[in-house]
């Protein structure tokens, strides 16, 4: 059984088609790039996956069901966009998450915090645009779910953080757990990925494991993505 | 789940009510001082703030019954809602729940505060012998307490339907043909459904027509106008007054159920956060 699988799926804002009759499946145990220039369809076809959006034809499938109940316990979502409201302070933010979550680390996310010199006394409200994001993310890898969704984790933060994260992400996920993570920044994350999946006008480009690109292009996912991409 | 959730959105939404009834009621207790006093300026400042106050009472408790629905799940705090493991229904019922209690403790802290206000110029011996009469009155025409109920569960069914309406015209507001203008849709479609409701609850009462013909006729005349009601006559307007009341509950509890159920639907199936 795939952790994920999209079959046939598209996706229409009015006359434009953001996914146009996507089949992907995702093994579990994988970190996977989803990978495509703005507009391409990434945040769109996470987005379905969390039931934010529900599909025009086509159907997705988390674990073998339909996104529900059951499969909000098993992912974990970051995304793009900050969720935070205004009233909560960091410490609220993280017993809203361990109230709902039966598998969030409340431990996991203070430790994650105080690397990060967030204090748990702040208020949501204050916190800059990058300091949003990464408390956000901290909430999302202190769960010990089954299929990370990561929309753009690394955008809007700075380089030292960059690599926190990226590290933190390694170092949270089990080897039974899949990652599919979003971004077209695509060298600082380069090396973690087992395989990748190329979006491009909300068709899938190109797919497959990393190191067989690599061979057979003779160059690396970042140099490819730019070669593929050109404008 | 259903526990968890009322108690983050009571959290929420008490940050904004509690200040507001405290200072309400502040202003009540120092009306009931100086409106005694002949310091005039002083008591049009306290007037004016008691007015104000009573103003965002009705406005707070309104706007907020429609803006913890729209922005904590239709806008990007929905991004966070809805990835929770709780079902849609569930959702819907929080802020429902939380929406009710609101308004209960809005009118308890509106009536108290008018009685605190007032205190020197109400007569409470009148208050206590007007329930009395009332008491006495429906204890004379035979009319059963019950009746009364009814009529509050009725005002309590047709305050549960218009949240219901409210939540139902902002899920359709967000479906994909409509959510280039999703305030503006909701509104319109809200219009429409209050114009359907009022249509159909004419039609469903049509059937009492005749009744209520032949009691106007038949209670116009010259003794009825002079002396009041006969008896007869009373417990004649008392059955039509009850059909019409558990006509009106009926009908209000299965459009809420119905409204309840489509925006549980529509979140579930047709959610389009943008």
């Amino acid at each position: 059984m795939f952790i994920l699988e999209c079959s046939n799926i598209t996706k229409n804002y009015g006359a434009c088609k953001a996914l146009d009759s996507v089949n992907l499946q995702l093994e579990k145990g994988k970190i996977v790039g989803l990978l495509g220039p703005n507009g391409s369809g990434k945040t769109t076809l996470l987005k379905l996956a969390n039931g934010l959006l529900s599909p025009t034809s086509g159907s997705i499938s988390i674990a073998g069901g339909s996104p529900g109940v059951h499969s909000k316990k098993i992912v974990a979502y970051l995304p793009e966009r900050t969720y935070l409201n205004e009233w909560m302070k960091v410490k609220d933010i993280v017993a809203f998450f361990a109230d709902f979550y039966a598998n969030f680390s409340r431990e996991k996310a203070i430790d994650m915090l105080q690397a990060l010199g967030l204090p748990q006394n702040a208020k949501l409200s204050s916190l800059s645009k990058g300091n949003k994001e990464k408390v956000q993310l901290i909430l999302v890898m202190a769960r010990e779910a089954e299929l990370y969704l990561l929309d753009e984790p690394i955008g809007g933060v700075d380089p030292a953080a960059r690599d926190y994260i990226i590290n933190t992400i390694i170092r949270n996920y089990s080897a039974s757990a899949t990652i599919l993570l979003s971004t077209h920044l695509i060298q600082d994350v380069e090396r973690i990925f087992d395989s990748v999946v190329f979006l491009n006008k909300g068709k899938i480009a190109l797919q497959g494991p990393v190191d067989d690109i690599r061979e057979e292009k003779g160059c690396s996912i970042d140099e490819l993505f730019r070669e593929v991409f050109k404008c | 789940m259903l526990g968890k959730l009322l108690k983050y959105e009571i959290q929420a939404t008490s940050r904004v009510f509690l200040p507001l009834y405290l200072g309400l009621l502040a202003v009540a207790v120092a009306a009931s001082f100086t409106l005694q006093s002949n310091l005039d300026v002083l008591k049009g400042i306290i007037m004016f703030l008691l007015v104000m106050l009573y103003g965002a009472l009705i406005v707070v408790t309104v706007v907020l019954l429609i803006q913890r629905f729209y922005r904590n799940l239709l806008k990007d705090e929905g991004y966070l809602m809805f990835t929770l493991p709780v079902h849609q229904a569930t959702l819907v019922a929080s802020k429902l729940v939380t929406a009710c209690l609101w308004s209960i403790l809005s009118t308890i802290v509106g009536a108290a505060s008018g009685m605190i206000a007032g205190r020197s110029l109400i007569d409470i011996n009148g208050i206590a012998d007007a329930i009395s009469q009332a008491v006495e009155f429906l204890a004379e025409n035979s009319i059963s307490p019950l009746l009364v109920l009814l009529a509050f569960s009725v005002g309590a069914a047709q305050f549960v339907q218009f949240v219901l309406q409210v939540y139902l015209s902002l899920a359709i507001g967000q479906l994909p043909s409509l959510s280039k203008h999703r305030v503006l849709s909701s509104i319109a479609v809200f219009i429409v459904a209050s114009i359907a409701v009022q249509i159909i609850f004419t039609v469903a009462l049509s059937g009492m027509v005749p009744s209520f013909m032949e009691f106007a006729v038949t209670a116009n005349d010259g003794f009825e106008i002079a002396y009041g009601l006969s008896p007869a006559k009373t417990s004649q307007a008392v059955a039509l007054t009850t059909e019409m009341l558990w006509i009106a509950l009926i009908y209000n509890l299965a459009l809420a159920a119905a409204m309840f159920f489509g925006t549980t639907w529509i979140l579930k199936n047709k959610l389009n956060l943008e």
